[in-house]
C-alpha cells in the first residue's frame, strides 16, 4: 500500500476480508464454548484452522481493526458488520467491556484459548481480573487485542462521538464554564438541589445559544462533552438528573438523543450503579416515555450483566407460576412482563438457534463409523461395569460372534473395534474376582479359535491376501497366537506350518503368554512348536524361555531350544550352548556345538576349547576344535597352541595334531 | 353441531367394561370352555356391562374403528392407548360395534366372549349384546383427528412392544430389537408429518404403567428433537431407538422395589441407579453385531453433562450427543408425571428445571433447542387466557413464544366448551393482540385428564389409580424420600460453569 489511500475496490475487500476473520473468530467462540480449554477437540481445531486462514487473508491488508458497538462491529473504516455470527462475538466483547477488538498477526491456538476463555468468563470475574485487555496482555498475548473501556476516558468519547459537533467544538470548554457549578455553592448544596441547579444551568446554557442552535445534534455533542469535563459528582448529578427529565424536557430528549441505544444503555447502567437503582427500569421508563426503542431494554440488560438478567428471569419465574398469589393481584402487568421476556427469549433463541443446530448437527454421528466410535467408548465402559456374569457370559458370546464374522469377512476394522472394546475390561477384570477374570480370558481366547483360522488362511490363501492376515490378527494380541499355536498343531504341510511359523513369529512379540505355557505343557510337540515359534519372536524374555526349553526332557524339544539359543541368545547363550554341546543326544551336540562355532566372541572360542578338552564325542571335539581354527580372532590360535601343547592332559594325538596343523595353516594365510 | 356426548358416568362406566372385558379375552384364549376362570371372569363383566348399559340410559353402543375405542361419539382415549390388544382382537373378527342392551344375561356375555376369541361365528345372535348392528359414524375428512389417532396407534402399538420386551426381559427371553426398531420407525414418519400433533401425544402420562409410558414419550420427544435439528431419518431412528429403550434396565429391577411404597434404602437405589448398565446388557445381548448406538444411548441418559452421574464414563470428555438429547426429554417428561411422593411440575417448571441443571446435567446447546422446540409454554400445556378461558397449547409461533395456538377447554366459568382453536398471535383492528395468555395452568389443579383434553378436545375427570413405579429423579427434579443421590457436584455452589453465564438462561430455577 507504501501509505496510500486504498483504492474503494481495496478497501471494500479489505472490509469483506475483515469481517469474515470476525466471523470465524466468532464461530471459532462458539466451538471453544462447548468444550472449554479443550484445544484438542476437532471442533475447535477446525476452527482454529478456519481462523488462521481468514487471518492470513484479511491481514494481507493490515490490521483488522473493530469497533464494538453493541451487539455489532464497525469497522475502522465505518462500515458496519452485523450478522448472527458477528453480532455474537461483539455482544460477548460488549458485555465484557471490550470497545473494540485489534488483529495483528495471524493468532496461535495458545492466543485463542486465552481470547476464548476472556470472552467466555464471568463478566464480573473478567472485571476484577483486570479487564479483556489487560487479561490478553498478561498472558503475552500479542496477535489479538482486546481494547477496555476506561471509565473516564470512555465516557468523552462516548459521549462525544467523532464527528458532528463542528459547529460547537471549539465552544465546549466555554459551555462547561457555564453550566459548572462554583465550588462554595457544590459544597453547601445537597445532591438533589446540585442536580436541579446543574440541570438549571444547562437548559440556561441552551436558551441563551443562537435559537437555530438548540436543536441541532452539534449543540447537545458539545454539551456532552462540557458535561464529560465537569467535575465527577457534578457530572453525574446533571447526568442523572438528564436521564429522569427524559421523555418530560426537550433539553433533556436533546441531550440524550444524540447518543446511541448503545452509548444511552452504559450511561444508564453508570447512573444505576451510583444510584443503586435497576438500569433495566431505567431504560423501560426511557421506553415507556417515547424516548427509545424497546432495544434499549436488552442493551442494557446486557450492559448491567448477569445479574440484571437473572432479576428479570425471575420476575418472569414469578409471574409465570400459578402458585404465586402476585398473579392474582395483577395479572394483566404480569402478561405484560412475560410477554416483553418471552420476546426477548424468543429473540435469544432464534440469535442462537442457527449457530446451535449447526453445533448440534456437526456433532450428531453422521456415519457408521462415527456411530460405531460412540457405540465402542459405551460398550467398552459397560463391560467394566457390568458384574452380572450369566449376562455378561452371554453378551460376550455375542461379541465373540461378531469377531469371528469379522474375521471371516477379514474385516480388519471391525476386529480391531471390537477387540479395543475388552481391553481395559479384561485388564480391570485380571485384579477383580478371578470367576470374572476368568469370563473375559475364556471369551477373549476362544474367538479366534483353530479351525476358524484355518477356513481363514485357506481363504486368503485362495484370494491371495495371506499378508494382510497379519495385520488382521494382530489386534487380537495373544489370543490369536493361541490360536495360531493350536491351528499349528493341526497342520501337518510343511508350507503351511511355515506360514503359520511366519504369522507366529510377527504377532509374537509381546504376546509371549500361549508359547509360555505350552513350553511348561505336557505335550512335547506342542512344546517344540512352541520353542520354534519362539526364536522366531527373538527378544530377551525369548532366550530365557529358550534356556528354560533346552532343559526338555525330549531331544526334540532341546533340539529347537539350541537353534532358538543361536538365534536369539547371542553372547548370553554361550555357557549353555557349551553344556548342550555336551549333551547325551547326538543331534543338540551337534546343533550346540555349529552354533557356538558360528559366534565370533572371545567367550565362543573359549567354550568351543572346553568342549575340545571335555567332550567325550570324539566327532564333537573335532568339530569343535575346527570352529576354532575358522575363528578370525588372535585368541582363537591362543586356543588352538594351548590344545596342541596339552601333551598328557586327555586331549588325543589325533587332536592335538590337528590342532598344530590349524595353527599352521593360519599362520601361512598370514 | 357436535353429537351429544354419552353422560360422564357412562363414559367411566364404559372404561370399566372395557377393562373387565380385556382380562375376559386374555382368560378366554388361556382357559377352556368350562373352566371356573371362565365363569369367574363373566360374572365381572356382566356386572360391568349392565352398569354401563345403565349409565347410559338406555342401550349403550362401544364402537371400534380406527383403531380406536369410542363410547358413542366418544373417543375413549385411555383405553385406546393400553387395550392394543383387544382392539386387535376386535379387528381380527371385524367387530366395529358392540351394543349391551339392558336386557344382557350372562350367557350373552359368555357368548360374546366366545365370539371375540373366535370360538363362536360373529353372525349368531346373543340377545342382549348386538354385533354390528349399528356403524360408527365419523368424520372421513377430518385429517388432524386422522393423523392423531395414527399417532395414537402408534403409540398403542409401542405400549405393546414395551410390555412384550418386560415380559421377556423378566422370563429371561431374547427380547424383538426388530420390533422396537419398526415402533420407532413408524413414529419418526409421524412426528416428520405433524411434529405439534406428536408433542401432543408426549403429554400423555399414565401413572399406573408409568415406565411404558415415560419410555413412549422420552421417544416421541427425542425424535421430535432430532427432527427440529434437522437430522435425517436414519439418524432419527438411531436417535429414537435409543430413546425408546432408554429405561428397559429398569425392567430387570425387581418389582418390589419398583412398588416399593414409602422411602427406599441404599441397597434398593443402588438397584435403580443400575438400570442404565442392566438396560445396556440387555441391547448388547440382543444385537448380534454388537456395536449399537443405543447401547450408548442407554447407558449414558443418567451420565451428566459433566459426567457427574452415574454410570462414571471413561475416556470421553462428556456423554455422546444422542444420550444428551435422551436426557433432556427424559427429564422433562419424568418431571411432567405425577409421581407417588409428588404432583407433576407443569411444563414450564420442567423446564426451568432443566435450565438450572445447564452445564451440570444437561447441554446448554440441547436445553436451548429444547426450549425452541417446546416453546414458553409447551405444547400439550394447560394455560388460562386473558379471557379467563381455559385452553391447551396446540402449536407454538415460531417467533412469537408467548402467543401459540391453544385449543379451548372450559370457559370463563369452568365448563367444558366446544374445542375452538385460537390463535394468539391475531391482532384486532387497533393493533392490539385479541386474546393474551393470562398464565399456565397445573391439568391436576382443574382435575383434569390431559389425555382426553389432548385427543377429544374436551376435559375429563382425571382416572384414579393407585400405586405407581419409583421413578429415579433426574437433574433437578425433587427426589423421592429418602433418595440416596450418588451424583458428584463438583464446585456445587460455586457460579455455574463458565458457559451459563453464557446461556441466557430462559428460566429461572
Amino acid at each position: 500500500m507504501g501509505g496510500q489511500t486504498p483504492s474503494v475496490l481495496e478497501q471494500t475487500d479489505r472490509e469483506r476480508l475483515a469481517a469474515a476473520l470476525l466471523r470465524q473468530l466468532s464461530i471459532g467462540l462458539s466451538s471453544y464454548r462447548l468444550f472449554p480449554g479443550e484445544l484438542e477437540q476437532p471442533a475447535f481445531k477446525a476452527a482454529v484452522r478456519r481462523i488462521e486462514k481468514a487471518a492470513q487473508d484479511a491481514l494481507e491488508h493490515g490490521p483488522v481493526e473493530a469497533e464494538v458497538l453493541g451487539d455489532h462491529f464497525e469497522l475502522s473504516g465505518g462500515v458496519g458488520v452485523s450478522d448472527e455470527i458477528t453480532d455474537r462475538l461483539a455482544r460477548a466483547c460488549y458485555d465484557r467491556q471490550a470497545e473494540r477488538i485489534r488483529v495483528t498477526a495471524v493468532p496461535q491456538p495458545a492466543d485463542l484459548d486465552v481470547l476464548y476463555e476472556v470472552l467466555s468468563g464471568p463478566v464480573e470475574e473478567v472485571q476484577q481480573a483486570g479487564g479483556p485487555e489487560m487479561l490478553l496482555r498478561r498472558a503475552g498475548v500479542l496477535s489479538v487485542a482486546l481494547g477496555e473501556l476506561a471509565p473516564q476516558r470512555v465516557d468523552v468519547q462516548e459521549l462525544l462521538g467523532q464527528r458532528e459537533f463542528e459547529a460547537y467544538v471549539d465552544r465546549w470548554p466555554q459551555l462547561a464554564d457555564a453550566i459548572r457549578l462554583p465550588e462554595d455553592v457544590a459544597s453547601e448544596a445537597s445532591p438533589m438541589e446540585l442536580a436541579k441547579a446543574l440541570f438549571s444551568r444547562l437548559r440556561a446554557v441552551v436558551a441563551a445559544l443562537p435559537p437555530d442552535a438548540s436543536p441541532a445534534v452539534d449543540l447537545f455533542r458539545a454539551l456532552q462533552m462540557a458535561v464529560a469535563s465537569l467535575p465527577t459528582d457534578q457530572q453525574h448529578l446533571l447526568t442523572t438528573m438528564v436521564v429522569a427529565q427524559a421523555g418530560r424536557d426537550s433539553v433533556a430528549d436533546g441531550f440524550i438523543g444524540t447518543l446511541s441505544d448503545t452509548e444511552l444503555s452504559r450511561l444508564l447502567v453508570q447512573v444505576a450503579q451510583a444510584e443503586e437503582v435497576d438500569p433495566v427500569r431505567l431504560a423501560e421508563r426511557l421506553v415507556a416515555r417515547g424516548s427509545r426503542g424497546s432495544s434499549l431494554i436488552e442493551l442494557t440488560r446486557s450492559a448491567a450483566g448477569s445479574a440484571a438478567k437473572e432479576d428479570l428471569l425471575q420476575g418472569l419465574s414469578s409471574v409465570l407460576a400459578p402458585q404465586r398469589e402476585a398473579d392474582a393481584k395483577d395479572p394483566a402487568e404480569g402478561r405484560i412482563v412475560y410477554e416483553t421476556v418471552s420476546d426477548l427469549l424468543g429473540r435469544t433463541l432464534l440469535d442462537r438457534e442457527q449457530a446451535d443446530l449447526e453445533t448440534l448437527r456437526a456433532e450428531f454421528p453422521d456415519d457408521e463409523d462415527d456411530e460405531a466410535a460412540i457405540a465402542t467408548a459405551a460398550i467398552r465402559d459397560y463391560f467394566m461395569q457390568d458384574d452380572d456374569l450369566p449376562r455378561l457370559e452371554q453378551v460376550l458370546a455375542n461379541w465373540t460372534g461378531a469377531v469371528q464374522r469379522a474375521l471371516r469377512r477379514a474385516d480388519a476394522e471391525s476386529v480391531a473395534r471390537l477387540a479395543s472394546l475388552l481391553v481395559g475390561a479384561r485388564a480391570d477384570a485380571a485384579t477383580g474376582p478371578p470367576e470374572r477374570a476368568d469370563v473375559f480370558a475364556r471369551h477373549w481366547l476362544q474367538a479366534p479359535y483353530s479351525g476358524l483360522l484355518l477356513d481363514v488362511i485357506a481363504e486368503a490363501k485362495s484370494s491371495g491376501t495371506t499378508e494382510s492376515l497379519v495385520n488382521l490378527l494382530r489386534p487380537l494380541a495373544d489370543a490369536a497366537v493361541e490360536g495360531l499355536l493350536e491351528t499349528l498343531g493341526l497342520v501337518t504341510d510343511v508350507n503351511d506350518r511355515g506360514q503359520l511359523f511366519k504369522f507366529l513369529g510377527e504377532l509374537g512379540p509381546g504376546n509371549l503368554e500361549p508359547i509360555v505355557r505350552r513350553i511348561r505343557g505336557g505335550d512335547w510337540e506342542r512344546v517344540r512348536d512352541a520353542v520354534a515359534v519362539l526364536h522366531r519372536c527373538g527378544g530377551p524374555d525369548a532366550a530365557r524361555l529358550l534356556e528354560e526349553a533346552s532343559h526338555h526332557q525330549v531331544a526334540d524339544v532341546r533340539r529347537e531350544a539350541v537353534r532358538g539359543l543361536i538365534a536369539v541368545g547371542g553372547t548370553a547363550a554361550v555357557s549353555r550352548l557349551r553344556e548342550l554341546a555336551l549333551d547325551q543326544d547326538e543331534g543338540v551336540r551337534t546343533l550346540a556345538v555349529n552354533g557356538l562355532g558360528g559366534l565370533v566372541t572371545v567367550e565362543a572360542v573359549a567354550a568351543l576349547a572346553g568342549v575340545v578338552e571335555t567332550a567325550d564325542d570324539p566327532l564333537v571335539r573335532r568339530t569343535a576344535l575346527e570352529h576354532i581354527g575358522r575363528h578370525p580372532g588372535p585368541e582363537a590360535a591362543q586356543a588352538l597352541e594351548r590344545i596342541w601343547r596339552m601333551r598328557g592332559r586327555g586331549v588325543p594325538r589325533s587332536l592335538r595334531r590337528l590342532a598344530r596343523r590349524l595353527l599352521r595353516a593360519r599362520r601361512g594365510r598370514r | 353441531m357436535r353429537p351429544p356426548q354419552p353422560p360422564r358416568e357412562a363414559m367411566r362406566t364404559s372404561r370399566a367394561f372395557l377393562g373387565s372385558l380385556s382380562a375376559a379375552h386374555q382368560t378366554y384364549r388361556l382357559y377352556p370352555d368350562g373352566h371356573p376362570n371362565r365363569a369367574e371372569v363373566v360374572r365381572d363383566l356382566h356386572a360391568r356391562a349392565r352398569s354401563l348399559a345403565t349409565a347410559s340410559r338406555g342401550d349403550a353402543v362401544v364402537f371400534c374403528t380406527r383403531h380406536s375405542f369410542y363410547l358413542g361419539p366418544s373417543l375413549l382415549s385411555r383405553e385406546s392407548l393400553s387395550l392394543n390388544r383387544l382392539i386387535e382382537a376386535f379387528e381380527a373378527i371385524g367387530l366395529e360395534a358392540v351394543e349391551i342392551l339392558t336386557s344382557c344375561t350372562e350367557a350373552d356375555i359368555d357368548g360374546f366372549a366366545r365370539t371375540l376369541v373366535g370360538e363362536r361365528p360373529m353372525g349368531e345372535s346373543l340377545g342382549g349384546v348386538m354385533l354390528n348392528r349399528v356403524r360408527p359414524e365419523l368424520d372421513p375428512e377430518d385429517n388432524d383427528l386422522q393423523g392423531l389417532l395414527n399417532l395414537l396407534r402408534s403409540y398403542a402399538i409401542g405400549l405393546d412392544v414395551l410390555r412384550e420386551t418386560a415380559e421377556k426381559v423378566v422370563a429371561g427371553e431374547d427380547t424383538d430389537l426388530d420390533a422396537t426398531r419398526r415402533v420407532v420407525s413408524g413414529l419418526a414418519t409421524q412426528v416428520a408429518r405433524d411434529p405439534s400433533q406428536a408433542l401432543l401425544v408426549s403429554a400423555v402420562k399414565s401413572y399406573d404403567e408409568y415406565t411404558y409410558y415415560h419410555m413412549m414419550n422420552v421417544c416421541i420427544l427425542s425424535i421430535a428433537l432430532g427432527h427440529s435439528l434437522g437430522l435425517r431419518q436414519d439418524q432419527v431412528a438411531t436417535l429414537g431407538l435409543g430413546a425408546l429403550l432408554h429405561d428397559v434396565g429398569k425392567m430387570r429391577v425387581p418389582r418390589e422395589v419398583l412398588n416399593h411404597v414409602g422411602p427406599l434404602d441404599q441397597e434398593q437405589w443402588r438397584l435403580i441407579q443400575r438400570h442404565p448398565v442392566e438396560g445396556a446388557g440387555l441391547i448388547l445381548l440382543n444385537d448380534q453385531d454388537l456395536i449399537d448406538p443405543a447401547a450408548a444411548i442407554i447407558l449414558e441418559h443418567h451420565a451428566a453433562f459433566d459426567l457427574s452421574g452415574y454410570p462414571k464414563l471413561s475416556g470421553r470428555p462428556r456423554p455422546s450427543l444422542p444420550a444428551r438429547l435422551v436426557s433432556v426429554a427424559d427429564c422433562y417428561d419424568a418431571v411432567t408425571a405425577k409421581r407417588s411422593y409428588r404432583n407433576a411440575e407443569e411444563p414450564r417448571e420442567a423446564l426451568a428445571i432443566l435450565q438450572s441443571g445447564v452445564g451440570k446435567g444437561f447441554d446448554p446447546v440441547v436445553v436451548r433447542t429444547f426450549v425452541r422446540l417446546l416453546g414458553l409454554f409447551p405444547v400439550g400445556s394447560l394455560v388460562m387466557l386473558s379471557s379467563g378461558e381455559v385452553a391447551v397449547v396446540l402449536r407454538n409461533h415460531d417467533e412469537l413464544f408467548a402467543r401459540p395456538t391453544v385449543r379451548l377447554v372450559l370457559d370463563a366459568s369452568g365448563t367444558p366448551c366446544a374445542p375452538e382453536e385460537r390463535d394468539l398471535s391475531a391482532l384486532a383492528r387497533d393493533g392490539s393482540y385479541v386474546w393474551s395468555v393470562e398464565r399456565s395452568m397445573d391439568p391436576t389443579e382443574l382435575g383434569l385428564d390431559m389425555l382426553s383434553v389432548i385427543l377429544q378436545g374436551e376435559p375429563e375427570d382425571e382416572v384414579e389409580s393407585e400405586g405407581g413405579l419409583v421413578h429415579e429423579p433426574s437433574f433437578g427434579e425433587a427426589p423421592p424420600p429418602g433418595y440416596v443421590d450418588t451424583h458428584e457436584h463438583p464446585g456445587e455452589g460455586a457460579a455455574a460453569s463458565r458457559l451459563d453465564s453464557e446461556v441466557s438462561a430462559p428460566f429461572g430455577a
